[in-house]
């Protein structure tokens, strides 16, 4: 007797239907899945709570970065150029002056009437040389960087009355100009010896 | 034809064929790949469950077949990213089925694959007829098992080149091991 290959395939075939595959089978592959799933969804859960947590540690070694350099460069800063001012115009004045001279342009620069007492304790830090370029009422002076120092005549008088203004200052005089660690005046004198920028 | 016919008639395709595209087996895997979708791994169990049972039964016994299934089943869903996306499913499965029967029987030295192999060019191991055959199933169970592994592939509708690629044969092979598959089964028929 011979077979051809289709009677071979659909004797397969009616074969195969008489063997099922029992069903705990499936039941069971089902519930495997469904632990499977569970294990990746808590393992993907973990895994953003650990990425979270890098980008955390990476935002807070960045913050404490940063501040490390501020703090560096505001030390770096007052070693070698203690005057906190950097702007076009340096205003400086008794605290009384304030209010008739606000400008967002000037920077100002406000004595209390215990400076004179402040200035015993304060410590010298800086001095620049200094050119008068006006004398009227108030005075005006020009930095080696032509930045404009301007001092109110109440502080002025304020000053020469402590005798932290030295000597006959004239027009176009270049004096040196010296400063406490707040960038408020302590002394000007004309220099004995010549003045470089 | 007007052109908002042919929009209409161009979406009618792009919907019809996305449709087919997830209700076929490979769509389903793809899905199951992504997601550990449970419906569709519960689809693709009905839809190969059963061939790849009785592939097993055929290689080995209804106990152990339900074993290996068991197991395979398991490496499909642990192993699905290792599933590549537009092979065929059943070819992939049966290739893990048939993995795990062979270790199976080695690990209990229920066969000897290597030596079933050499035997696999002679049709004069074909069993006596003394046995009382009653179906296909009995007849193919008495076979070498690379002769009813490869037949039972292709009666399954896998390609030569498919087969060879499931068993890591030569195709040459395959086809040698198929034509003694037949011979043995015809010469069972005419002594039955």
């Amino acid at each position: 007797m011979a077979m051809s290959d289709d009677e071979l395939k659909s004797s397969y075939e009616q074969d195969q239907r008489k063997h099922r595959v029992p069903g705990h089978i499936k039941h069971s592959t089902m519930a495997h899945n469904r632990r499977v799933n569970k294990l990746e969804a808590s393992k993907g859960l973990g895994s953003v709570f650990t990425q979270q947590w890098v980008s955390f540690t990476a935002a807070a070694f960045s913050l404490v970065v940063l501040y490390g350099v501020y703090q560096l460069s505001a030390q770096y800063s007052q070693g070698l150029t203690t005057a906190p001012i950097n702007v076009a115009v340096e205003y400086h004045t008794l605290e009384n002056e304030i209010a008739s001279r606000n400008s967002y342009a000037k920077q100002f620069n406000a004595y209390t009437t215990d400076y004179a007492r402040a200035t015993e304790l304060s410590e010298r830090v800086l001095t620049k040389p200094v050119t008068l370029i006006a004398n009227e009422g108030e005075w005006q002076f020009v930095d080696c960087q032509q930045h404009t120092i301007i001092l109110s005549a109440a502080l002025v008088s304020a000053l020469s009355m402590q005798e932290s203004i030295r000597g006959d200052i004239a027009l176009g005089a270049q004096v040196a100009m010296s400063m406490n660690e707040k960038g408020k005046i302590l002394l000007i004198e004309p220099s004995s010896k010549p003045l470089m920028c | 034809m007007s052109y908002a016919a042919g929009i209409l008639i161009s979406l009618k395709e792009r919907f019809s064929h996305g449709a087919r595209a997830v209700s076929t087996a490979e769509g389903l895997m793809d899905s199951f790949v992504k997601t550990g979708d449970d419906t569709a791994l519960s689809m693709l169990f009905d839809m190969y469950a059963n061939k790849l049972y009785y592939f097993l039964v055929v290689l080995s016994d209804a106990d152990l077949a339900a074993d290996i299934s068991q197991k395979t089943w398991v490496k499909v869903i642990e192993k699905k990213h290792l599933y590549k996306a537009g092979t065929r499913v059943d070819a992939w499965l049966f290739t893990i089925g048939r993995h795990a029967l062979i270790d199976e029987l080695r690990r209990t030295k229920r066969i000897l694959y290597g030596s079933d192999i050499a035997d696999e060019h002679s049709s004069d191991n074909a069993p006596s007829s003394s046995v009382d055959e009653t179906d296909l199933n009995s007849m193919m169970m008495r076979l070498p098992f690379v002769q009813k592994e490869a037949l039972s592939l292709q009666l399954e509708g896998f390609t030569v080149k498919q087969i060879s690629e499931i068993c890591h044969a030569p195709s040459e092979t395959i086809k040698t091991r198929i034509r003694y598959a037949k011979d043995n089964l015809k010469s069972l028929l005419r002594n039955k």
